[in-house]
């Protein structure tokens, strides 16, 4: 038959398609169950917020790094990109992206979650994004290169 | 009294003709997207990445720049053949310089006529191993180990490279491959296409519409001549329907080098001049050109 290699290319097509849409619906269901946890969690968190918060204020004369507002840069995949680190109490309560003009947007976005990590375990030191590495190594660069201002 | 008349073009100086336009035009579409988006073919597979990655961490699917990118080419590609690959692509346009390149050079100075290449038998075997490469890259995916790929990527030395920069330390193993890819680049026409790009592998497994395909008349043909055979870049027969057929990218070097123009697509069959189907492709590359740009600004 002159379209059985066509027919049985969509045929395939549409089983994959069939399947992510199976997919998606489940990770949905599953992604609601999620958020529900996560309500009970952030009650339990909000009172564990008091006894971290002695804790981190322990941290602080361990950190070393002085209070203030420091800038640092990087080379990212386009141009440099520079950052602005805001240190309170001893800790990196902020990171803002003061210029980031030579990254490409889709991949700028993608590497934009290592911002919220850094502060979560208040060092530089994470993995890069893979796909966005350039621009993920420029943000690390940048707040590395800040926090040794805030350090020496 | 007018002296000089324009002599009219036998049929043997039009088709001439005719091929060489067809030739810059290729070369002007094809420059015109290497320099205003070289990224796009990276854009396109990071969007099958991000599918993989999701479904590997058990996430909802999110729709994307990448996504979108991805569907906008597959969608393309379904409906009008793989014209990205052939003529939009800026990893394809470099493997078509460097072919021409190195058949300038062996011809300029080691004086040879018919240009090295690799057997039909190797390429037949080679163009397999990118459904391998793909099946390879999206087990990786679904099992988050996506991180030992870092620095390896001969795409992403190539696309910063296309940013005017240097590849940065760490690259060391994408260098490499990109060298590589670029000595194979030319020993065989589309080396890096047909024999490794997992996303040509994606557009091959695809069921493009069977009448958008180009089709060869083979009862008009001269005996024994195999000309649109000796100018395919992926070595293909050329037959009215066969399986290889999706290994076709689109390039059309066999409609031009036809003698008896006997391989058409849908728009040649409407109109016999250049000019329709050029408006047609003008068209739909303008629209291709859209969307991928739309896909980066958002």
């Amino acid at each position: 038959m002159k379209y059985k290699n066509f027919l049985l290319r969509a045929v395939n097509l549409l089983l994959i398609l069939g399947v992510l849409w199976q997919y998606q619906q489940v990770a949905l269901t599953r992604a609601a169950a999620v958020s529900q946890r996560e309500q009970e969690i952030a009650e339990v968190e909000a009172y564990n917020a008091s006894v971290l918060q002695a804790q981190s204020a322990a941290q602080a004369e361990q950190s070393g790094y002085r209070d203030g507002i420091y800038e640092g840069s990087a080379y990212g995949f386009g141009d440099v990109i520079r950052v602005s680190v805001t240190i309170q109490n001893g800790k990196m309560t902020d990171i803002a992206v003061l210029d980031a003009s030579g990254e490409d947007k889709p991949y700028y976005k993608q590497a934009l979650p290592l911002l919220d990590e850094m502060l979560a375990v208040q060092s530089a030191e994470v993995d890069t994004v893979s796909g966005a590495t350039l621009t993920a190594e420029g943000l690390i660069g940048a707040v590395e290169n800040a926090l040794g201002k805030a350090a020496g | 009294m007018e002296k000089t008349q324009a002599k009219p073009l036998t049929a043997a100086q039009q088709r001439q003709r005719d091929k060489k336009r067809r030739t810059w035009l290729r070369t002007g579409v094809q420059l015109f997207f290497f320099v205003s988006m070289p990224g796009a073919f990276v854009a396109g597979f990071s969007g099958v990445k991000q599918i993989f990655l999701h479904i590997g961490a058990g996430e909802v699917l999110s729709v994307d720049s990448f996504t979108l990118s991805l569907l906008g080419l597959c969608g393309f590609t379904l409906l009008f053949d793989r014209f990205f690959c052939g003529y939009a692509c800026a990893f394809g346009s470099l493997g078509d310089a460097v072919w021409a390149l190195s058949g300038l050079i062996q011809k300029k100075l080691f004086h040879r006529k018919k240009q090295l290449r690799l057997p039909e038998r190797a390429v037949l075997l080679g163009q397999k191993v990118k459904y391998l490469l793909l099946a390879w890259l999206v087990a990786l995916y679904v099992t988050r180990q996506e991180k030992m790929l870092t620095g390896a990527s001969p795409w992403e030395v190539f696309s910063r490279l296309t940013a005017l920069h240097l590849p940065p330390e760490g690259f060391g193993v994408g260098i490499g491959l990109l060298v590589l890819i670029l000595l194979g680049m030319a020993v065989q026409p589309r080396f890096f296409c047909q024999f490794l790009c997992p996303m040509g592998a994606v557009f091959a497994l695809l069921p493009v519409l069977p009448f958008a395909r180009l089709h060869r008349k083979s009862d008009g043909c001269i005996p024994d001549c195999n000309a649109c055979k000796q100018q395919c870049p992926v070595c293909l027969k050329l037959e009215e329907t066969s399986l290889r057929s999706a290994e076709c990218i689109a390039c059309e070097a066999c409609v031009g080098t036809c003698p008896k123009q006997n391989i058409h697509r849908w728009d040649t069959t409407l109109c016999k001049h250049l000019w329709l189907p050029v408006l047609g492709k003008g068209l739909l590359f303008f629209l291709l050109g859209c969307w991928l740009g739309f896909c980066r600004f958002i």
